[in-house]
This record gives C-alpha cells, sequence and structure tokens, in this order.
C-alpha cells in the first residue's frame, strides 16, 4: 500500500535543476574566470615590470582602469568560446560521471531539464559578456558611450555567443565522445561561417546562371551580352542583402532546430545521435530546398522587371547601332546637352539671376543623372556611352574633335568649350580659362572662368580644401609663396573662386618667369597652345583685380521684382565681385606678388 | 519468532515447498503448539527474504492439508491434533522422494539390499550435516 | 492474499505491458519484438546471455531509450510518462550519480525531483544499508555504489519496481541486507517488480515466475517453483554414436562419450522411450540447482536458433 507521507522539500525540482547545472557549470567556470583573474592581476601589476613589459604591450596608459583595455582581445575571444564550451559541459555532465540513467529516471519533462541549462548558460555567457564590455570601456572616451555603439555591440556579440551555445548544445547531441563535443562546439560556428560564405555562392551563381538562362530568348533576339551590361549587373546585385539575410536566417534557424533535437538527450546514447544525424540531414535538404525557392522567387522577379526593360533594351540597341555610324565629331557633339549662352546678355542676366545652380553645374564635371526614358536624345547618357565606345576604338579621332571644340571660340559656346578641354586635361582647362577671361564676350563669361580658374589649383599644401566635390583633375604648384585669405570674405563660394584664381593667374607668372619650371611641362604646353604669354598672364591679373561690372543698378532693378532671395543672392554676388581682388588677401601674412598696390 | 529452518534457494525443490516442509517438521516436532498463532506472511518473507506470494502458496498448501487454519482477527493457527497429521504427512513426504529413488534403483536395475544399504547412508550423511549445523 | 496485517487491496500496484518492442543500436538488434505483460503486484525475473537485451529493456520503459515500434503501457491506470516514472523505482546495475556530489547531496537531490519522496522510509533504507551520508560519490566502495543506488531508486516508495542486475558483485552482507529490503517491500507495498539477475537464487526468492530473454526477444517464462524442480538431467551411456533424442523439451549434449540430457517434466516416459531403442542404456540421474537448469535452457534457447 502506498501512503504519501508528507514530506519538507528542502527545495524546488527546479530549484534542484538549477543548481545541479550551476554547480557543473561552475566547474568550468571557475577555471575560466581563474585566467580572467590572473590577467587581471597580471595587467595590475604591469608597471612593476618595468617600462619594457609596458612597451611591449603597447601599453600608454597608465591607471589600472585604461590598463584593463589590453585584455579586451583576450576577453572577447573567450566571450566567443566559452558560451560554447559551457553548453558542451552542460549536456555532457549529465552523461559522464554516470548521471545519465539518473537523469532520465526522475519524472521531470525532458524541456524543464533543458530550461534550467540554458538559463545557466545564457548567465555564464552575459557573465563574459560584461567582463568583455566592461574591459573595451574601461577607458571611456568621450565618445565611448554612444548608446548606439553598446547596442550594436550587445546584439552583435550577444547574437554571436547564442550561435555559439547552440551549437555547443547542437554538437553535444551529434557524438558520444566529449572530445569530439568540445571541438566541435568550436568547429561547428566556424562550419556555418563557411557555409554561409559558401551558400552566398551558391545562391550568387545559381541565380546568374538561372538569369541568364531565362533571359537567354531576350538576349539572342537584342544581341546583347548582359553580363557586360553594368545595368543587369546592379540588379543582379540588388538582391545581395537579400541572399545573405537569407543564408544567416536558414542557418540559425537550422542550428536551433538541430539544438532542440538535441535537447534533453543526453549524448552517451545512440539515440540522440540517430536523431541528431536525421536532423542535419533534414537540415541540408531544408537550405538546398529553402535555396532553390529563394531563386527561383528572385529570378521570377528579375524576368518580370525584364519585360518591362525590353523596350529599353531595344532602344538601347538601336541607339548603339545608329551610334556606330555616326562620326567622331557627331558624337562628341551629341554627349552633351548644352543649353546655355553665354555670349547671349539677355541669358547671361538670367544666369546672374536666376541659374546661378544651374549654372554652376553646368561647368565641366558632369553629375550623372539616373536614366529617364523622357530625357532628349541629345546629351543622355546612352550618348555618353555611345561617346565612350568610340574612345574606346578611336581615341585620336575623338581628342581631334575635343580639341576643335575647345579652340572653336567663335561657333562654340564657353561651356561646351570647358566640357571639350576638360576631357584633354585640367591644363587646357586652364587655358580655355584664361583666354576667355582675356576675350570674354560678357560678365557671366568672365564669372564662368574665374570659377573654373579657381577650382582647378591645389592648395592642400596651405591646408585649403577643393572647393568642388567630385573629382576633378588639379593642378599643384610647388613652393608657392604664402598668403592667407580674410575667413570674413570667403563665406560665399564666389569670393573663394576668385582668390584662388588670383593665387593661380600669380603663380603661372612666376612659373613663366622661372628658369627651372614650378609646373608641369603639360601647363608649359598648354599655355604656349592657347597663346598665353606674360602680358597676357598681367592683364588677366589685372581683370581679376577690377570689379566684374561697373554697374549693378539694372540687375537690382530687375531684381527687385522678383523676391527676396534673388536680391540675397545678388548681394553675396557683389560683395564678392564688387570689390579689389587684393581685398581678400591678408597683407601681414601675404606676400607682395599677390597683391596689386591701391592706385 | 524465529524460524527454524533455512530454505537453499538453489535447490531444485521449489521454495514454497521447502518452506512448507520446513513449517511442517516444525510442527510435527512441536516447535509450534496446537493453537499457537504463527508468524505472518510477511514476517515469514522478511525474515527468510522471500517472495511474499512463494510463502502464501506454502500457507495454502498447508492450509489444504489441514494442518493449520485461518483465526479470524488473529491469523493462522496451528490445528489442534495436527501434530501427528503433520508427522504423517510429513513421512507421506519422505515416502514419496523414496519412491522416486525406489524407482530409479529399479530401472537401473540396483538390488533391495543395495538400496537400503544407499538408504542407510543417506540418513547418515543427512545427520552428520545436521550435527554440523547444531 | 490473506496476510496477518489489516488488508488493503492493493490498489495503487502498477501492472506493465511490453508489446513487440524493437530497437537497433546501429545494425544491432537489441530487442526484436519483445513482449511482457506484469500483472499489478507480480514479481517477475528476466534471465539470459550478456547482450540478450535486458539493460535496453529497462532504458526502453523508463525511457532513456526511445523505441523503433512497440508499446509500452502501464495497466490500470494507464499513466503518461511523467507520471509513470513518479511511481516507478529503477536500480541500474552500476550507480547513476553525479560524481562531485555526496552521498546526502544525490539523495536530496532526488529528493526535490521525486515528488512521492518518503524521507522516513528513505532514512530507513539508508540505516539498513548502512550509507555514509558526506562521502563523495566518486569515492564510493562497488558495495556503496550498489547500496546508494537502492537508496536512489526506491526511497519514494515506487509501485514498479525495476532492478537490473542490481547485486552484482556485491559483497555478502550488502547482499543479504538488499534481499531483506526487497522481500520487506514486496510484503509491506506490494509493489510489481521486475528483476534482471544472473543470480538465480534470488530469482527463485523474489519471483513468481522468470523470463528467459535471447537476442531481444522473450523465448519463455517458466513458474520459479518449476525452474529447478521442472529440470532434470540424465546421464546416459551406452548410446550408439547417431543417437538423438527424439522427444521435446530436451537440452542434449556429448560429454566424455556420455550423453547428457536436461529434460523438463517426468523423467520416467524419456527413459522407457530411450529404452525402448537401446536397451543396453544405463542412466543417473542428476539433481540439477537452478542455476545449472537455467543454463541449459539457455543454451538450449541458444542451439534453437
Amino acid at each position: 500500500m502506498m501512503q504519501f507521507q508528507s514530506q519538507t522539500p528542502t527545495q524546488s525540482p527546479f530549484t534542484a535543476l538549477l543548481r545541479k547545472d550551476i554547480r557543473l557549470a561552475s566547474q568550468l567556470m571557475l577555471p575560466a574566470l581563474g585566467i580572467v583573474a590572473a590577467l587581471a592581476v597580471f595587467v595590475a601589476v604591469l608597471p612593476l615590470l618595468g617600462l619594457d613589459a609596458m612597451r611591449s604591450f603597447n601599453v600608454k596608459h597608465t591607471t589600472l582602469l585604461q590598463r584593463l583595455e589590453i585584455l579586451f582581445p583576450i576577453l572577447l575571444g573567450m566571450a566567443i568560446v566559452v558560451p560554447g564550451w559551457i553548453a558542451v559541459a552542460l549536456t555532457f555532465g549529465d552523461a559522464q560521471r554516470r548521471g545519465s540513467t539518473l537523469v532520465s529516471m526522475l519524472p521531470v519533462a525532458s524541456r524543464t531539464k533543458w530550461i534550467s541549462k540554458l538559463i545557466v548558460a545564457i548567465a555564464c555567457t552575459m557573465l563574459f559578456t560584461a567582463f568583455t564590455i566592461s574591459a573595451a570601456y574601461a577607458n571611456p572616451g568621450p565618445e565611448a558611450f554612444i548608446f548606439n555603439n553598446i547596442a550594436w555591440a550587445l546584439g552583435i556579440g550577444v547574437a554571436v555567443q547564442l550561435l555559439g551555445m547552440c551549437s555547443g548544445f547542437a554538437a553535444a547531441a551529434f557524438t558520444r565522445s566529449t572530445v569530439a563535443a568540445y571541438v566541435l562546439a568550436i568547429g561547428l560556428p566556424i562550419a556555418a561561417l563557411l557555409t554561409i560564405v559558401a551558400l552566398d555562392w551558391l545562391v550568387g551563381r545559381s541565380a546568374l546562371f538561372l538569369f541568364t538562362t531565362s533571359t537567354a530568348a531576350i538576349r539572342v533576339e537584342l544581341g546583347i551580352d548582359f553580363d557586360e551590361s553594368p545595368t543587369f549587373r546592379n540588379w543582379v546585385r540588388a538582391h545581395e542583402d537579400l541572399r545573405q539575410i537569407v543564408c544567416l536566417v536558414t542557418l540559425l534557424l537550422c542550428a536551433l532546430f538541430c539544438a532542440w533535437r538535441g535537447r534533453g538527450r543526453v549524448a552517451g546514447h545512440g539515440d540522440s545521435t540517430r536523431g541528431s544525424r536525421r536532423t542535419l540531414a533534414w537540415c541540408i535538404a531544408t537550405i538546398l530546398f529553402a535555396v532553390l525557392i529563394v531563386n527561383s522567387i528572385m529570378t521570377v522577379q528579375i524576368s518580370s522587371y525584364y519585360s518591362k526593360l525590353t523596350t529599353e533594351l531595344r532602344k538601347q540597341g538601336e541607339h548603339e547601332a545608329q551610334a556606330q555610324l555616326k562620326s567622331t565629331a557627331e558624337l562628341v557633339d551629341e554627349s552633351r546637352d548644352f543649353t546655355r549662352q553665354f555670349r547671349n546678355t539677355q541669358q547671361c542676366e538670367q544666369i546672374f539671376l536666376y541659374d546661378y545652380m544651374a549654372f554652376r553645374s553646368t561647368t565641366s564635371d558632369t553629375s550623372f543623372h539616373p536614366y529617364r526614358p523622357d530625357e532628349p536624345a541629345r546629351g543622355s547618357l546612352l550618348d555618353y556611352y555611345a561617346l565612350a565606345r568610340r574612345y574606346e576604338t578611336r581615341p585620336e579621332e575623338v581628342v581631334v574633335a575635343f580639341r576643335a571644340i575647345m579652340h572653336d571660340s567663335v561657333g562654340r559656346e564657353l561651356d561646351q568649350r570647358f566640357f571639350a578641354a576638360d576631357n584633354i586635361g585640367p591644363e587646357a582647362v586652364i587655358g580655355v580659362a584664361l583666354r576667355a577671361l582675356v576675350d570674354a564676350a560678357t560678365p557671366c563669361e568672365r564669372l564662368f572662368a574665374i570659377e573654373e580658374l579657381g577650382a582647378r589649383i591645389d592648395l592642400e599644401q596651405m591646408g585649403l580644401e577643393m572647393v568642388r566635390q567630385m573629382a576633378v583633375m588639379l593642378i599643384s604648384f610647388s613652393d608657392l609663396p604664402p598668403f592667407a585669405f580674410r575667413e570674413t570674405d570667403m563665406q560665399f563660394p564666389t569670393c573663394g573662386y576668385r582668390a584662388r584664381a588670383i593665387v593661380l593667374v600669380t603663380a603661372l607668372r612666376r612659373h613663366c618667369a622661372s628658369a627651372p619650371p614650378r609646373a608641369s611641362e603639360a601647363m608649359t604646353e598648354a599655355l604656349a597652345e592657347f597663346g598665353i604669354d606674360d602680358a597676357t598672364l598681367d592683364k588677366c591679373r589685372a581683370i581679376l583685380e577690377a570689379p566684374l561690372l561697373e554697374s549693378w543698378e539694372p540687375l537690382e532693378g530687375k531684381a527687385a521684382g522678383g523676391g527676396e532671395h534673388l536680391l540675397k543672392r545678388l548681394s553675396q554676388l557683389k560683395d564678392c565681385l564688387d570689390c579689389n581682388g587684393s581685398v581678400f588677401f591678408k597683407p601681414a601674412e601675404t606676400d607682395p606678388a599677390y597683391l596689386i598696390a591701391d592706385r | 519468532m524465529p524460524l527454524y529452518f533455512l530454505i537453499n534457494p538453489n535447490a531444485s525443490v521449489p521454495i514454497f515447498q521447502q518452506i512448507a516442509d520446513g513449517m511442517r517438521a516444525a510442527i510435527g516436532r512441536g516447535t509450534y503448539a496446537p493453537g499457537e498463532l504463527l508468524p505472518s506472511v510477511r514476517e515469514i518473507a522478511e525474515e527468510l527474504g522471500v517472495n511474499p506470494n512463494t510463502v502464501h502458496k506454502a500457507i495454502v498448501a498447508l492450509e489444504r492439508e489441514g494442518i493449520i487454519e485461518a483465526e479470524r482477527g488473529k491469523g493462522m493457527v496451528v490445528k489442534s491434533g495436527s501434530g501427528a497429521q503433520a508427522r504423517s504427512a510429513s513421512e507421506d513426504a519422505v515416502l514419496r522422494h523414496l519412491a522416486e529413488a525406489a524407482q530409479l534403483a529399479e530401472t537401473t536395475g540396483m538390488s533391495e539390499e543395495k538400496f537400503n544399504q544407499l538408504v542407510q547412508r543417506a540418513r547418515r550423511d543427512t545427520a552428520s550435516q545436521q550435527g554440523d549445523r547444531s | 492474499m490473506t496476510t496477518n496485517d489489516t488488508t488493503t487491496s492493493s490498489v495503487s500496484a502498477l501492472g506493465l505491458e511490453c508489446r513487440g518492442l524493437a530497437l537497433s543500436f546501429g545494425r544491432v538488434r537489441a530487442l526484436d519484438g519483445f513482449n511482457l505483460t506484469l500483472t499489478a503486484g507480480e514479481a517477475v525475473g528476466i534471465v539470459g546471455r550478456n547482450g540478450a537485451g535486458k539493460s535496453t529493456l529497462f532504458r526502453a520503459i523508463i525511457g532513456a531509450e526511445s523505441l523503433e515500434r512497440g508499446t509500452i503501457l502501464s495497466t490500470t491506470p494507464t499513466l503518461t510518462r511523467l507520471p509513470l516514472l513518479a511511481r516507478t523505482g529503477f536500480v541500474p546495475d552500476t550507480l547513476s550519480a553525479y560524481d562531485w556530489m555526496r552521498v546526502g547531496e544525490s539523495i536530496a537531490y532526488v529528493a526535490a525531483l521525486q515528488p512521492n519522496f518518503d524521507a522516513a522510509w528513505s532514512r530507513e533504507l539508508q540505516a539498513l544499508l548502512e550509507l555514509d551520508l558526506d562521502v563523495r560519490v566518486r569515492d564510493l566502495s562497488r558495495g556503496m555504489q550498489a547500496r546508494l543506488a537502492f537508496v536512489l531508486g526506491l526511497s519514494h516508495k515506487p509501485d514498479l519496481v525495476l532492478l537490473d542486475e542490481p547485486l552484482l558483485g556485491v559483497d555478502a552482507v550488502t547482499h543479504d541486507a538488499v534481499l531483506e529490503m526487497l522481500a520487506r517491500m514486496r510484503a509491506t507495498h506490494q509493489c510489481t517488480m521486475l528483476i534482471a539477475s544472473h543470480q538465480l537464487g534470488d530469482l527463485a526468492r523474489l519471483t513468481d515466475r522468470v523470463v528467459f530473454m535471447d537476442r531481444g526477444r522473450d523465448v519463455i517464462s517458466i513458474n520459479t517453483d518449476e525452474l529447478a524442480s521442472g529440470s532434470t538431467r540424465l546421464i546416459v551411456r551406452g548410446l550408439s554414436l547417431e543417437w538423438k533424442p527424439n522427444f521435446d523439451r530436451v537440452h542434449f549434449r556429448r560429454q566424455d562419450g556420455a550423453c547428457v540430457l536436461t529434460l523438463q517434466g517426468h523423467v520416467e516416459p524419456a527413459i522407457k522411450a530411450i529404452l525402448a531403442n537401446e536397451p543396453s542404456a544405463r542412466f543417473e540421474r542428476v539433481a540439477l540447482s537452478i542455476n545449472e537448469a537455467c543454463a541449459d535452457r539457455l543454451r538450449a534457447m541458444e542451439d534453437r536458433s
């Protein structure tokens, strides 16, 4: 007969499990913590070992907290390794030491046993995470406690460590041998990483393969080699992030699933390895299946977008075919849309008043805008591509065509000439600018020239940045005499351009006057090509010194009806262009060569 | 109460038989007097370290022989006048064993003299063993 | 079953039914269609060669191994796994406990996880088996390990007791103490028992019947009373060289020119049958101990397959 005697249990079942797992984990944690403590002690006594020791560790810090930073890499490594280690120890702690049957014969649900192990493993993981973060932030600078950084460290770090822990549990489920499980606990995350990389490659290759196969018909029809076409390469790449995330998530899910299947099954029984091998087989099958599905989806998406672009493709193909038949001069002409008329006085006024930004953007650095189907046939991206193709096959013709435009001050507007010169080189641009400065028909031509001159000189050696964001070829001079700009006057960009232009012209003047040249040979040749001599340079300097306009009133009158912003813009221009050029320099710090004394 | 017999688990005789024989012999000797309360099944089982079912079988056998009976509220008691019955039952048991031996002797063609010699020798050997034990 | 104590019906005793159990480890078939029915309150012994699958059977019953085929059910009532484990006590052949715990801590661990743990009964067991609570498990001698295994497995007064060769290589004093304790449990709690053992004398004392197991299968079940008494060995001389027994339930081998027959059932018909064909046969009859009888049965099982 059964008698249920009332007993007074000293602890609840879950507490008993937790205590057991804590003791199991501590058998591994204590040595690890011992290592950490020993390292901390070592770091603490480092100064006592002498300066040489400190130098060999590359330690510049003096306080203990600062020195703790050395430990960061070691602790980081431990924080990645320890979770998997602990997970294996917890699982095998029940199998080793003959605990396995005891585990099975007690009426405790296996998920309860597993949850207890999980809690202990997570606690140990968190402990090492805390150590690592403490070491990293032991020497906090002002930027250290940025919330985002900490959040990222926690998020990524914890994710990596949880992955390590799952792999530890999974490793224990895969094998009967303790040693093998520990090796697997390290090896599995590495294998996972390699698998992600391999999967990424696999998915990418198969996507490309599916992609080329499914679009083969279009390729044949249009005679286009898609692999070469940059537009479509960007397409396939657009899905790269998605691919990697899919691989990572699939792998994580598989790892968790393997770990779940391995839970509660204490290693040492044939059953768990059998179950785990089955799980692994399922995982591989799932991954391959998922890869197939994802690729199919991507392919479908790509092809549907393709059909939209087929007309565009055809247009591009036709365009290129026609471009092959045109002369180089024609291609050059069509490659750029030039709408500015600088010699037209009315247009010049418009540029001054309204189109300042547009005015600047029609200079020779072309900012490519995205391809739009409604763009004019001229000056579009396709035309530019056609020109680029011609340059690949017959470069000399292209250069000759550009040169012709560059020197054609009668038939071409200034922006066209600058564009052509830009394709030759910065020296040519300067040549065009200097010529235009002297021969300008309208003030805005002169202003355009000033801007180009100012933008083309490299003043980094003097601590001044480039004025244009786009990569532009610059001229440098060695051994420039010292100068300093007056900051207040430099706030509006036009002032800066003008001041720099003065520096450039002065430097060219010195260059021409000196026996060993201070600039490149190309510069000398360009000056000769455009017929710029000392007298011309002096003339340029005089033009730069003088105010740009004789009177601003007509413009101001026109601006008055336009609004607040027009007046503001005009006043800014006036500040920069209405004064003498020398005004921009600080006389005390500037070499007199740059300045022209007041009359 | 101590039991006055032992069992040999490795013997070929079933244990319940050994228990029944032992109890019967004790009753026949007068160790358990008529009307005396016998140890309970549980006590016997614990003392001998045997299956209570086995003990129960032995008790039932003895009850069927009429040597012991159940008394309400108390347990199994020795029936009065069962001493002689027990002895005779023991005799029956010995006779049964002897009959088997005699049959075997017959089949092997042993002479009666030889058989009696063997019976004597068996008695002597057992007596000396008992002597060792006591 | 009448006892001298006030009886309570064995409401709480458990039966067990194993049907068609199959389990393999790789290519080895540990259980190959095993069947066993334990009625409530019954004590059954399991006998078999090493590797016959006895340990696997026990592990399957407590759920440490999962079966490929077959069912294990408790009867009256049918319990799910955890309630069944709460009423089952398992004593394995080697102690299963954490090396780094002390004896007392191990018992406390089990106490926390067994809902039916009976502290008084456990103390009684510990006293009976003379356990020292302060020794670490890894420092225990073999006999002490066996005793601790009993305490850990039986402290919760289980209704179903599973013993897997519990007295293997155990000293005589421990042996007696344990048998006494098991008999007491049987007498007091009427628990159902399943014992695997090579010690047939122990099985003879404790069980109602014995099941012979060979290569994962249950071969035959024999009432304990008939284990030895049912078998007789005949040594027959003077038989012709090609002679073979032509009747059932006999184990036969030749040894040193004689034929050794182990028979179940009555001997006389067999003797008569032999004499009928071989009148010059000479017989010697040997009373078999239980061990010898079972060994011959096991040999017979092997020979048959």
